[in-house]
């Protein structure tokens, strides 16, 4: 017979738990705390990327539905809204029973990281496929290939405005009336630096990144042409040579020749992709994700070096944040979660499953955080400070009661066990928790609702 | 997903809480709001999230550079302000404000923005919303710093965000509310045990403990619900008049509050859509409907509140403007200057105040900009000194406001 794992194992167990799989569910404290929190981690970033991953299990209208937007745009907004009622629950789901929670943890991120709005126009067609054939093939892989295969997808193209950019033509030429009317194959008039400006600032570089704008406006020359091939019938990327600012320019202090046409871009993509400042800023987000509002310094340095070594290989980098050193099991724990790991690992914990698809919605509706619905691209806030208010708190408080006493729409009940000793589901227990939980007169119920709205419960 | 639809959505969550639905309550305005303007000063600060396009917001009139740069842009004003040269127009989306026109009660500042040229969104919203503060201070926000500076006991709903997230410029002010709806203030339980539980769960805890800042964001709400509480006569009206946009059923919370006697001082309302960087049009497009939302919005919000009137003093203001000339796709990039309005009765209004550096090629920052010649902290001081902030140090540090004059006179609880 085995010896029981240690308290410490079972705190370094939980911990790597809460920080890389949305939490525990039952059983899973003690097999982790039993194989080891490291060994664990250290499998998580092996294992290949699941087929079951990648399937194509969100089967949503994403091809012809743009031509409807037209002709129906009423029927088109109802299409959006189902569309985006289908991603949250598709990515509630997964994150909730997923066997490679580390996967579905850099989904998330990544999605942050590229963000997208579905309520824009048209963006909710595309967006079954930028989940499905970018962010998720490529959330564990190179860094780079995420970056290219956003650049290159109508998801991103249309949301960031890059297939309306084109190079500027001489005064006198035609006018270009509106984007809106049926010109939709008309020559856009010139520029368009909304893409430009968040690759460098939000995508790449970082807003320190050392970039001017000037060079905000040279990039947006070189992807000028970069656009949608028939974006309402069967969107996929195409680069329009006639649209293409075929003058040099120069990047960040560096020439680029002129006339190389989508090569420009695509050397641009992977110069920036490995450039020292993309490092810094990718090892500060990771950081500040799997560590601390505020990353110990050390750990964000050895995390961009290792990307830079690695070239961008984010299993490798992640490898260096969380086992090369040991933040992640020091400390109390101090990251508050966001309303979309607070929901997962609810569920998680109280075996609690949606019974139909808007359960997921409502409930991120009320909490802030929907995918794909941040209002800017910089996607959603990684720190307590822009997460924890009063009206945050009660509102966190009023869906924890909701769903331990099984009245939250939608959502299937608690389990006998979570009910029996929710004290269980904490990883830790201050004074303040234990007296309320120790109230007389407590239903089992309210008992459940106040430990999962105990201020421990919220951190991770 | 719409506000409309995410409300239709909510209802059911909302009626399960139902039964224990605290019955929420207005009473006449506090007796000293008769007394005349600013006794009782409310302030709401409208942020134009995204960069609102000030020369489509207010359009120097007849500007042939602009004419030039942007003709496809520039839709014809209803409305004129008095300022440099020919004076401005409002973009004809905005005439529902023509009442508050008319009567003098709207003012502008143009060119205004950051003196940092920064030129993306959330940074700039940052430098905004703090205004000289460093980051990651304690209190960053400049709003939770004027309302300390200000006269006026701390109370549950003195500062007041009608949004999901608690703004930058209310960082520092661990009492501020940010909530959507007032039917979302109730308590998840009613038994009196539970209630005793939940005081428990959210009690004071060292600062040490790694919950202490939830505990306490609790306690503040669960003082905000026994705010509600303690209203036991009518319900507060509904808000029916307002459109169904995110921002009209936004100000339509605040009305609510602020037709209760609960103390507010303060409020923070966002506004989306001013990121026109295709298709923003002129009569019609992504600014007009933007701009008919924040007119409409705004027209019925003054209407709500005629009661309180002389109190009121509404700011809106966006992180910068937008370039001069229209881009490639109908639309306009990031840029710098923008415009500020200021409405109300408390406003010396009908004019455009402060500098103007013009259009033309050779006039514009970086060659493309309208150049910033009027710091934002200047706006945002004539909305501190509405509250009777005095110790601007303290609200702007390292900035000393020069005063734009655009309050008819200054507002003081004792006045």
């Amino acid at each position: 017979m085995r010896e029981p794992a240690s308290p410490q194992a079972h705190a370094d167990a939980r911990r790597a738990l809460d920080r890389l799989a949305f939490g525990p569910a039952p059983g899973d404290v003690e097999r982790v705390a039993e194989q080891g929190a490291r060994a664990w981690v250290a499998e998580q970033l092996a294992r290949p990327v699941p087929p079951q991953a990648l399937s194509n299990d969100l089967d949503l209208p994403s091809s012809d539905r743009g031509a409807s937007m037209q002709e129906d745009p009423q029927g088109f907004r109802e299409e959006a809204r189902e569309i985006a009622v289908a991603l949250a629950a598709h990515r509630v789901a997964h994150a909730v029973d997923s066997d490679d929670p580390l996967h579905e943890t850099m989904v998330d991120f990544w999605a942050n990281h590229f963000s997208v709005f579905v309520r824009k126009g048209m963006e909710a067609i595309f967006l079954a496929s930028y989940e499905r054939d970018v962010l998720r093939p490529f959330a564990l892989g190179r860094f780079g290939d995420l970056l290219r295969a956003t650049a290159r997808h109508p998801a991103m193209l249309f949301y960031l405005d890059n297939w309306r950019s084109a190079a500027p033509q001489p005064a006198g030429s035609a006018f270009f009336p509106s984007f809106q009317g049926q010109a939709r194959r008309q020559r856009p008039e010139g520029l368009n630096e909304n893409y430009a400006r968040e690759l460098l600032e939000l995508h790449t570089l970082g807003v320190d990144g050392g970039y001017t704008q000037q060079d905000v406006e040279q990039v947006a020359r070189v992807f000028t042409g970069w656009t949608i091939d028939r974006p309402r019938r069967a969107p996929a990327f195409r680069f329009a040579p006639a649209w293409h600012d075929t003058a040099p320019k120069v990047v960040l202090g560096q020439a680029i020749a002129g006339g190389q046409g989508v090569e420009e871009g695509e050397a641009l993509l992977s110069r920036l992709a490995a450039h020292p400042s993309t490092a810094t800023h990718l090892a500060r987000k990771l950081a500040r994700r799997f560590l601390a509002d505020d990353p110990p310094r050390a750990a964000v340095e050895r995390t961009a070096r290792r990307f830079l070594a690695s070239r961008g290989d984010v299993r490798a980098t992640l490898q260096a944040l969380l086992l090369d050193g040991n933040e992640l099991f020091e400390g109390p724990p101090g990251k508050v979660k966001s309303p979309f790991e607070l929901v997962v690992s609810a569920l998680r914990a109280t075996g609690v499953r949606p019974q139909r698809p808007r359960a997921a919605l409502v409930a991120l509706l009320k909490l802030g955080e929907v995918p794909y619905l941040a209002p800017t691209p910089a996607g959603y806030p990684d720190t307590a400070e822009r997460w924890i208010d009063p009206g945050a708190a009660l509102e966190r408080t009023r869906f924890m009661f909701a769903l331990a006493s099984g009245r939250a729409p939608g959502l299937s009940a608690p389990s006998d066990a979570a009910l029996a000793a929710p004290e269980a589901l904490l990883a830790m227990l201050g004074e303040s928790t234990r007296r309320a939980l120790d109230t007389e007169g407590l239903l089992p119920a309210e008992r459940l609702g106040l430990a999962l709205a105990s201020p421990e419960f919220q951190l991770r | 997903m719409s506000g409309l639809t995410r409300r239709a959505l909510l209802r059911g969550m909302v009626a399960t809480a139902a039964a224990w639905q605290i019955p929420l309550i207005v009473r006449p305005a506090r007796a000293g709001a008769a007394a005349g303007p600013g006794a009782n000063p409310l302030l709401v600060v409208v942020f134009l999230r995204g960069g609102a396009d000030g020369l489509a917001l207010l359009p120097p009139l007849g500007d042939g550079a602009l004419e030039r740069a942007r003709s496809a842009l520039l839709a014809k004003p209803t409305l004129e302000l008095e300022g440099r040269g020919g004076g401005f127009g409002l973009h004809p989306a905005l005439s529902p404000l023509a009442p508050l026109v008319q009567d003098g009660r709207l003012a502008a500042v143009h060119a205004v923005g950051l003196p940092e040229p920064i030129r993306s969104h959330f940074e700039a919203q940052d430098a905004c919303e703090r205004a000289g503060a460093r980051a990651g201070t304690r209190t960053e926000g400049w709003l939770a710093r004027a309302i300390a500076a200000a006269p006026g006991e701390p109370a549950a709903f003195r500062a007041v965000a009608a949004s999901t997230q608690r703004p930058r410029s209310l960082a520092g002010d661990p009492r501020a509310l940010a909530f959507e709806h007032v039917e979302d203030l109730v308590l998840p339980a009613h038994s009196p045990a539970a209630q005793r539980a939940l005081a428990a769960l959210h009690a004071e805890r060292p600062d040490s403990d790694p919950g202490a800042r939830f505990a306490a964001a609790g306690r503040e709400a669960l003082e905000a619900v026994r705010a509600l509480e303690a209203h036991s006569s009518a319900p507060l009206p509904e808000a029916d008049s307002f459109p169904r946009t995110p921002l009209g059923q936004r100000l339509a919370t605040i009305a609510r509050l602020a037709r209760a006697d609960l103390g507010l001082v303060a409020a923070s309302v966002d506004a989306e859509g001013w990121d026109t960087h295709v298709g923003q049009g002129a009569e019609e497009g992504r600014f007009a409907r933007a701009a008919q939302d924040l007119g409409t919005s705004l027209a019925a919000f003054f209407r709500s509140l005629e009661s309180r009137a002389g109190d009121l003093l509404v700011v809106a203001v966006s992180e910068f403007g937008r370039t001069v000339a229209m881009n490639g796709s109908g639309g306009t990039d990031h840029g710098r200057g923008g415009a500020a309005l200021l409405l109300g009765a408390p406003v010396r209004g009908g004019r455009v105040a402060g500098a103007w550096p013009g259009t033309s090629a050779d006039e514009r920052e970086d060659g493309r900009d309208l150049r910033v010649v009027n710091d934002v902290r200047e706006v945002l001081a004539e909305a501190a000194r509405h509250l009777g902030a005095r110790d601007f140090g303290s609200v702007f540090p390292g900035f000393s406001p020069r005063g734009l004059g655009l309050l008819r006179a200054p507002s003081s609880p004792l006045a």
